[in-house]
């Protein structure tokens, strides 16, 4: 009878037990999977065994293909031609709580969660004990328990930013069937809040550019980043301004030596893990990291087809283009063909720059192409599976972070640096010869203008729709793009849109929560 | 079991149900809404319907009109102010005076069609109200969208040869042209009206109906002239025809401005301002007519027409951009960008030179 | 025969004095003879000094030498060893009569008159509640057989296999699909299936879905046997998908976009039927040699031999497949110790087809050549779509003769399953006897996928499209090895009778596989890898041991009870949870045999009630052996995270419920066997009511709770309700002409009762069945008060000519929009009733058999329709364009509306699965016993409203990518020496 008392045969099917224990290797396999959580939607290649159930991994529990289609469709950037379930939903703000892309992108920040509780439950100082770690091994799980912890932390911001009210588990919740509890807004942000100051000092130090050891991994700074953008997104999420403490967090941010990339496009191509403005990236590495969301997704469904070779991505889908509202972000800049980022907005691979009928492909919208799978010198990576790096936080939106604080009324900064910022990140922008044309003056540097330069800097980098819900203009009447609400011309919608519903699925399996109002 | 198949039955007609107070008087004025029910069309199954509301004068329906807005609930309220706005035009008065001051029938009736498909519209029954007081209420004032110059160097007071005016990008109701108003062959100073439409449809403005900036009057020596504006000073103009709205009228404002033109880009060596002179288009001569030819400096440098903006051109006008008033000359013909979008570029060559007739609206560069 | 030919009348009757009807009156050696009538009388010529055989089913037969009389009167006696008569049942057997569940014991031979191919099309439409549908038509295609539904959701619905005695793996192997395939359909001597739980519970946990347990054929005592089968076959296609033809299909894009759009610009000039491309007809042949008999009275044996070249109509696929089987079975002891010794093993090369290049056919542009005309260097001179630089469109269809021609996919596979039964007669006590069962199965397979380099679909399938092909091999083995050993007690006492059995088994199930992927040749050039992705291993094992036990009692032949008891115990739950106890009790009563009934013997031969009630088990989970264990898995090859330069494999958390156990069924099972006329009409009738609790489903989960939103858990409830009939016949019979017809009927109800945790009526329920189309579209839905595996669809309203109105469908909520909450749980793809026919007719040497199947009330979600039939699906804007199917212009849709219940179709179906005409030769020559020479069709024709090409699936009613069942063609010959 002692045949029945099986543990699995295969070296690669691990029980706890089996699986950690006093060398390093398995942990920090486990926090790669908490990273790689971030970049692709499964266990194999190409999407293959995917981490969350029940939805198509590679296009709708993709964390970045998640968090680009939620933040870029509904807002004035972008608008996706799939007919695709859930897509058009995205697109016009007319979704439901049982859309698919919401739900996979809901569960996509669980699994992170529930990934980061499991790494923190098995690293706790008793099991390294009992386990026979070394020193030096828990020194360096010191680090990793942090990093888990800014993972988490990142993984509620973006709960916090999207559904709100939540709910709530964390390394001290049992794993099986207890229903978690729902978080109010304020609870979570001041968890957030807290986990991150908490978890700051075990993270490592600041390094610019490329790190040989540690290059992909968050460190000091990026836990900066993430709270100068919690506290200016802060009156939004829970009523209370925090621009003072955003300032705090931006200024250490800014303090340590990153640097604008002297080139806007280099932070987009092959070779960025070399930019000294990257905070944070989201790493692609070609085959070794495969998939078809992701930065995959990013080039494949933005370029057209001509372009394709040009930016030497693996395919040219050609669902995503802009709205002509985002080519009104640089039409209202005097000199925005100097502008290099209006390069990307390519209106010369397209017959119309309106979109009339949403399900045409081409000439039907402005084609984006910010990404870019070759290196900066223009000579291509070992294959076109892609291997740029998704710049998750970079220096450009501290600039602009800082700025947005001051004129909200912040105080621990100053008027004068924030438009020596906002001038710095322009005249990156725009090119030698035309950079004093692109600085403004005191007196131009208005809450509406921060709106637009955003835009200018951060089109397509799935950012928009917070900034809109920020200043008030994603719901309602105030401002109004092609396509809002199902008009081609655009037209109001009710405010329970600026944050997305639970999905129907949770609601379905946690009595504990209650559903966002209006859903 | 093909009989479970849900076939549209197109009905001929469905209910609309007479509102609970339809006989007290519905003062439009002093009403925000108006509450309509209906049942659904009998299609044979619950359709997602749209409903729009009808109203007209007369029982039969013999003229009508479709009120604005369209519904998918079977309750629904529809706006006092659509009714009274589409009330006026069904009453076809002009003037407040002419409206009926006491309350009247009005007809109701409802279209249904199914959202998303291309089936037939259903109406549904006629229901009256009895007591509909209504006001005068037009719709809301929109800026025009054209605006033309008349004179006696303008087309000859004929509108088909009037100037057309050039929009001002992103100032609604605000145009411009580059006006030639110099004398007539026969010595006569130049004389000058306006219209937001190519006709003499009583719209048409003259000096009586515009405020003319300070600077201006002085410039061009303004003065009344029949109705006209007259041009004491006779010469080459930018004429800026500014509206606003005041009430459900326009008022217009007209400046005359110097007739400066500016060449920038990389032609000029990167400049981009509209106040350098060096960079300032020559002025024809005044005897030459309203036929003569602008001429730019020439270019000190190559432009490619693609990656570096190309040969760039615009008039300066006081509290715009450059580019909100910039224009250009491809194959010969000067077009400006108006309300438009970017334009494409046009290349040019160190020494050639950008000349335009702003009356014949040509130009070439060489 | 020299004597006189005289009259010769009599009567036949049985011991009691009735008359027999229909007994066959033969004179020996000849083939002249009678029949008796309505009285029992006959009258035949016959040679003075002849013999009179006589016979009648049931009867022991006689021979009787005329002796030159005129009048023989015959008094036949029953057949004691055919009221023997025994079904096999787990572990051993039981008297037919004395048999208390549902079980239905089917004569191989007597079906198969060389028309069946495979053990599983042998059983199609021949027993109630059994359904048997193939998985389509490729050579070597698995069947779906489900015993009165499936009683799972997400575990396995397939019921146990018991191969003489060894329970084998019906999870089949990489690179032979059909698990049954193992066995040569002409070695099988009966099928016995088992339906209700009171027959199936002895195999306890793994019974839930019935079982079906086969016998071989044995050798016997006598003179050396030898037979030979053979046949030749022809398959054909049966029909095409009804896409447009180039002509059509250019007016359909010139009136739709113009003649000047970029559409009609993306045209061809040629004029090419894909499909005619794709498919061919096939020939096969298939031969088998057998031996049987007994090494001096002492050792029987049988042996044989079998050769399968089977090629399907798909170009391309086919298989070869060898087959042996041998088998002994002598006795010692003088009978008291006798010895089973069984081997089968088949040998079985493979090459698969892919069945991409039919949903390619079915869409790839008409108005395009096969062969590229512009000498392109890509795609190795087959048609790809190019860029207008003439480089391929990554996003392009693959070229459907190129997917079949530059793509090698080929396995080779192993298998053999055997026994050694030994059974003893204990001498101490009579009517002990011990038996001792030792099994394995054990299969090998090997497999080489290739692509070649620079072939269309390098260009446009995986993750490169850089030209390179991709090399996979895979190797898996498995191993199931069985040991049992019961007792059996057997004696009567009077008017009772005991059968007592209880026994002991150990099962072990292992399991390994390894795949590899070696360069392509191409890319190896390119980037100076050996292995363009990492490979794997793999491997499991899992137990069952059970101890079980059964008590036969049965009172004055009238009153039978049989008790039931097993004890799983499964290595693949939690400690607390590994065993389970399935229980069953049944009753049955013979009323055949009250006194009562004497009167009605006349007409009725057999009437027996039976009750049974049982439990059942499903521990074939689908989730590998250790689902309830907290596991961590590392990733796979494309899946890893670099940190610095370090490339970091990726470890992760799998989601799991520790508690996790069986699900259970308790099946009650109300039944009612009756015969007329002596059995020439016999039938059977039964109800049923199954309820499956701790159903094993994988529902949503709270998020934050465990390592995934989904779980595999015992949470749901299911029944199934049905009702089976059948009855078989012998309306004629004569001396030259007879007649054997049987039918069966079955409706089968399944309906999910609780799905989730939460009784939480917003949830809408588990939606899965992914379609073409689209990204992440699913069809169907398990959904609580709906049978499991529904579809999920918006309500489509049509015109008064049938037409559907694009885009008007119900709005279910009446709110005034269309969105998901209007869609409704719709159809399912499973038949309310199914029911066979079979017929077999002989006149003197010619025979006519057939069998016809029919389903009803089965829907299908044609996909094939759905996904060409929608104008903006036509063009693709890299600039190539996809075939419509010729509906597409009566629907006249713009838009997808690939939810649509328009697309839920009904495909009942009335199916003549085989027709055979055959003529015999009897005592050919001195070496030649008897040969049969046969002609069959199978699947000549079917008959539904369904428009796709076939209204037959296995694939959750989603129809598309069906490898089409092909007609084939068989001519046959049984030789018997
Ligand atoms: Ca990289
Ligand atoms: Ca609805």
């Amino acid at each position: 009878l002692d045949d029945l008392n099986t543990i699995p045969l295969d070296k690669e099917e691990l029980v706890s037990e089996v699986v950690f224990g006093s060398e390093i290797g398995p942990y920090q396999e486990l926090l790669a999977k908490i990273y790689a959580g971030l970049a692709i939607s499964g266990n194999e290649g190409g999407d293959g065994d995917p981490d969350v159930a029940g939805v198509d991994g590679g296009s709708q529990a993709s964390f970045l293909r998640g968090l680009w289609n939620l933040q870029t469709l509904p807002s004035d950037e972008a608008l996706c031609a799939w007919n695709d379930v859930g897509i058009p939903d995205l697109n016009y703000m007319t979704w439901t709580a049982n859309n698919v892309f919401i739900k996979g992108f809901y569960y996509r920040l669980y699994y992170q969660i529930n990934l980061a509780n499991a790494l923190l439950r098995e690293t706790t100082e008793e099991k390294l004990s009992s386990r026979g770690a070394s020193e030096e091994v828990k020194a360096q799980i010191k680090t990793y328990r942090a990093e888990a912890r800014f993972a988490r932390a990142l993984s509620y911001y973006y709960l916090l930013d999207m559904f709100r009210n939540v709910p709530f588990v964390n390394e001290d919740s049992p794993v099986g069937s207890t229903l978690p509890p729902q978080i109010m807004a304020e609870d979570l942000f001041d968890y957030i809040e807290k986990e991150l100051t908490e978890c700051e000092a075990d993270m490592l130090d600041p390094f610019v550019g490329y790190h040989p050891t540690y290059y992909g991994r968050a460190h000091k700074a990026a836990n900066w980043a993430l709270l100068s953008r919690l506290y200016l997104n802060a009156e939004t999420y829970m009523g209370v301004n925090k621009y003072t403490e955003s300032i705090t967090y931006s200024k250490k941010v800014l303090d340590e030596n990153f640097a604008l990339d002297p080139v806007y496009k280099n932070v987009f191509t092959a070779d960025n893990e070399n930019s000294v403005e990257m905070i944070l990236p989201i790493r692609y590495e070609g085959e070794d990291t495969q998939t078809w969301g992701g930065m995959t997704f990013l080039m494949s469904s933005t370029v057209p087809s001509a372009l394709q070779a040009e930016i030497n991505s693996v395919g040219a889908w050609q669902g995503n283009r802009a709205l002509v509202s985002l080519l009104r972000f640089f039409e209202r800049e005097n000199r925005h063909e100097d502008d290099t980022r209006f390069s990307m907005v390519r209106t010369d691979q397209t017959e119309n720059n309106e979109i009339v009928d949403p399900s045409l492909f081409t000439n039907n919208g402005i084609p984006i192409v910010k990404y870019y799978n070759t290196y900066s010198d223009g000579t291509l990576p070992p294959s076109n599976i892609v291997y740029t790096d998704f710049p998750l936080f970079r220096l450009g939106e501290i600039h602009l972070n800082y700025a947005e604080a001051v004129l909200r009324g912040g105080t621990g900064g100053d008027q004068a640096t924030a438009l020596q910022l906002v001038n710095d990140l322009r005249r990156r922008a725009y090119k030698n010869e035309a950079a004093t044309a692109a600085t403004i003056t005191a007196s131009q540097l208005t809450l509406d203008f921060i709106l637009d330069e955003r835009g200018r800097e951060f089109f397509f980098e799935a950012q928009r729709r917070t900034d809109l819900v920020r200043f008030g203009k994603f719901t309602g009447s105030s401002y109004i793009w092609p396509w809002k609400g199902n008009v081609p011309a655009g037209r109001s919608i009710a405010d329970t849109y600026k944050v997305y519903p639970i999905p129907s699925d949770d609601i379905g399996a946690n009595q504990n929560l209650t559903q966002n109002p209006g859903y | 079991e093909d009989n479970e198949k849900i076939v549209l039955q197109q009905p001929e007609s469905f209910v609309l149900n007479i509102p609970k107070y339809a006989s007290g008087i519905y003062d439009l004025k002093n009403t925000e809404t108006i509450e309509f029910t209906t049942s659904q069309p009998n299609y044979g199954f619950t359709a997602a319907t749209l409903y729009a509301v009808q109203i007209s004068l007369s029982q039969n329906f013999a003229e009508y009109t479709t009120l604005p807005g369209t519904y998918s609930a079977a309750k629904f309220d529809i706006s006092a102010q659509d009714v009274a706005v589409a009330l006026v035009a069904l009453h076809d008065v002009e003037e407040e005076s002419d409206y009926p001051a006491d309350p009247h029938p009005l007809y109701v009736r409802l279209t249904a069609t199914i959202a998303g498909s291309k089936v037939e519209p259903v109406y549904s029954n006629v229901i009256q109200l009895p007591q509909v007081l209504g006001y005068f209420a037009l719709e809301a004032m929109t800026m025009p969208e054209e605006m033309y110059l008349i004179g006696n160097v303008a087309g000859n007071w004929d509108w088909n040869s009037a100037t057309e005016m050039i929009p001002v990008w992103g100032s609604p109701g605000k145009f411009w042209a580059m006006q030639y108003l110099g004398q007539t062959e026969g010595g006569d100073n130049a004389e000058i009206k306006f219209n937001y439409a190519m006709a003499w449809n009583g719209n048409e403005f003259g000096y009586n109906e515009v405020t003319i900036g300070e600077g201006s009057a002085g410039l061009a020596g303004t003065s009344d002239a029949g109705g006209n504006i007259g041009i004491g000073n006779p010469g080459w103009y930018i004429v800026v025809v500014t509206t606003a709205i005041e009430g459900r009228e326009y008022t217009f404002s007209v400046d005359f401005l110097p007739p400066h033109v500016y060449l920038q880009g990389n032609v000029n060596g990167g400049h981009w301002g509209t106040t350098d002179e060096i960079h300032r288009f020559a002025i024809p001569a005044l005897s030459l007519g309203a036929d003569a030819e602008f001429i730019s400096p020439a270019f000190t440098a190559a432009a490619q027409g693609d990656d570096d903006g190309g040969v760039r051109a615009s008039i300066q006008l006081p509290g715009h951009e450059w580019w909100q008033t910039e224009f250009m000359v491809f194959d010969g013909v000067f077009v400006p960008r108006g309300a438009g979008d970017d334009q494409a570029r046009v290349a040019g060559t160190a020494g050639q030179r950008l000349s335009i007739n702003f009356t014949k609206r040509t130009g070439k560069i060489e | 025969q020299t004597g006189a030919t005289i009259n010769v009348r009599g009567i036949v009757t049985d011991i009691a004095g009735e008359p027999i009807i229909g007994a066959n009156i033969l004179v020996q050696g000849t083939s002249s003879g009678t029949i008796t009538d309505y009285d029992g009388n006959f009258t035949l010529q016959a040679p003075a000094d002849g013999v009179l055989e006589i016979s009648y089913i049931g009867y022991r037969p006689q021979s009787i030498p005329i002796n030159n009389r005129s009048t023989i009167n015959v008094t036949m006696e029953e057949d004691t060893e055919l009221l023997e008569e025994v079904v096999v049942i787990g572990y051993g057997t039981v008297r037919k009569d004395d048999a208390t569940g549902s079980v239905v014991a089917i004569d191989a031979s007597k079906i198969n008159k060389g028309l069946a191919t495979s053990p599983s099309s042998l059983l199609a439409g021949q027993v109630a509640g059994l359904s048997v549908v193939s998985s389509g038509g490729a050579p070597g295609s698995a069947s779906n057989i489900r015993i009165r539904g499936g009683s799972s959701m997400s575990a396995s619905n397939d019921p146990l296999i018991v191969i003489d005695g060894v329970p084998v793996d019906t999870e089949g192997i990489n690179g032979m699909a059909d698990p049954l395939s193992t066995i040569n359909a002409n070695d099988i001597e009966t099928f016995t299936v088992l339906k209700d739980a009171s027959a199936t519970a002895i195999y306890g946990s793994r019974a839930s879905n019935g079982v079906i347990i086969i016998t071989t054929k044995k050798g016997h005592s006598g003179k050396l046997q030898v037979a030979y089968n053979g046949s030749v076959s022809v398959s054909t296609k049966t029909g095409l998908v009804d896409v447009m033809d180039a002509p059509t299909f250019r007016n359909y894009v010139i009136d739709s976009f113009g003649e000047d759009s970029q559409q009609a610009a993306a045209l061809g000039n040629t004029q090419t039927n894909w499909q005619d491309q794709i498919f061919k007809t096939a020939t096969s042949t298939d031969h088998n040699v057998s031996l049987a008999g007994s090494i001096s009275n002492f050792l029987p044996y049988r042996v044989s031999v079998g050769y399968t070249n089977e090629k399907g109509i798909l170009k391309t696929s086919g298989l070869e497949r060898y087959t042996g089987s041998i088998n002994m079975s002598p006795s010692f002891l003088d009978g008291s110790l006798r010895v089973q010794l069984n081997a089968k093993g088949v040998y079985n090369t493979n090459r698969f087809a892919d069945r991409g290049a039919i949903n390619s056919a079915t869409q790839f542009d008409p108005t395009m050549p096969v062969y590229s005309e512009t000498n392109s260097p890509y795609g190795n001179g087959y048609h790809m779509s190019l860029k207008t630089d003439g480089t391929p469109i990554d996003i392009g269809l693959a070229n459907p003769l190129a997917i079949l021609e530059q793509k090698s996919d080929k396995s080779k596979v192993y298998r053999s399953i055997g026994n050694m039964q030994v059974d003893y007669n204990l001498p101490f006590l009579e009517g002990l006897r011990a038996n001792l069962n030792m099994g394995y199965d054990i299969s090998e397979s090997n497999g080489d996928v290739i692509i070649t380099d620079n072939s269309p679909m390098s260009w446009v399938w995986g993750s490169y499209k850089a030209g390179w092909g991709e090399n996979s091999t895979y190797y898996q083995y498995k191993s199931n090895t069985l040991l049992d050993f019961y007792l059996n007690y057997n004696n009567n006492f009077g008017v009772h009778r005991i059968d007592a059995m209880g026994g002991y088994s150990w099962q072990r199930f292992y399991s390994e596989e390894e795949n590899k992927f070696p360069y392509s040749a191409a890319m190896a050039a390119q980037t100076g890898n050996e292995f363009y992705k990492e490979g794997n291993d793999y491997s499991t094992e899992s137990y069952v041991i059970s101890f079980f036990g059964r008590l036969n009692y049965s009172l004055l032949e009238r009153y039978l009870f049989t008790l039931t008891l097993r004890n799983d115990g499964s290595s693949r739950f939690s400690p607390g949870n590994k065993w389970g106890l399935f229980p069953s009790a049944a009753f049955a009563w013979r009323i055949i045999n009250e006194p009562f009934m004497e009167n009605a013997g006349d007409v009725m031969s057999d009437l027996k009630l039976r009750l049974g009630y049982g439990v059942t088990g499903q521990q074939n989970l689908g989730n590998g052996d250790y689902p309830w264990m907290g596991r961590y898995s590392y990733s796979k090859a494309g899946a890893n995270y670099f940190f610095g330069n370090t490339k970091v494999p990726l470890i992760r958390p799998l989601a799991y419920d520790e508690n996790l156990k069986w699900e259970e069924t308790a099946t009650y099972n109300a039944g009612l066997d009756f015969g007329f006329l002596n059995n020439r009409i016999s039938g059977t009738f039964d109800v049923y009511y199954r309820k499956t609790t701790d159903l094993l489903n994988t529902v949503g989960i709270a998020a934050g709770t465990n390592f995934s939103n989904e779980l595999l858990t015992n949470v749901g409830e299911l029944e199934n309700k049905g009702v089976e009939f059948s009855i078989t016949g012998r309306p004629i019979v004569s001396k030259d002409l007879n007649w054997n017809v049987s039918y069966n009927i079955t409706y089968n109800r399944n309906r999910i009762t609780k799905l989730t945790i939460n009784d939480d009526p917003s949830y809408v329920g588990v939606r899965f069945g992914g379609i073409d189309g689209g990204t992440g579209n699913n069809i169907a839905i398990h959904s609580v008060n709906y049978p499991s595996g529904s579809f999920y669809v918006y309500e489509q309203v049509y015109d008064n000519d049938g037409r559907p109105l694009e885009g008007v469908f119900v709005d279910q909520n009446a709110d005034g929009q269309i969105n998901e909450e209007d869609m409704i749980v719709y159809k399912n793809a499973a038949p309310d009733l199914f029911m066979g026919l079979s017929s077999q007719l002989s006149y003197k040497n010619w025979d006519l058999n057939f069998s016809l199947r029919s389903n009803i009330g089965n829907y299908v979600y044609n996909n094939i329709q759905s996904n060409r039939e929608s104008r903006s699906i036509t063009y693709d804007p890299s600039g190539w364009l996809k075939n419509k199917v010729n509906s597409a212009t009566f629907t006249n849709f713009d838009a997808v509306h690939y939810q649509s219940s328009y697309y839920i179709q009904n495909a009942s179906f009335l199916k003549m699965d085989n027709i055979s005409v055959g003529y015999n030769f009897n005592n050919v020559s001195n070496w030649l016993q008897s040969a049969r020479l046969h002609l069959t069709v199978q699947n000549p024709f079917v008959i539904t409203k369904y428009k796709g090409l076939d209204p037959e699936f296995t694939n959750d009613g989603i129809d598309n990518n069906i490898y089409p069942h092909p007609r084939v063609f068989i001519l046959g010959f049984n030789l018997n020496f």
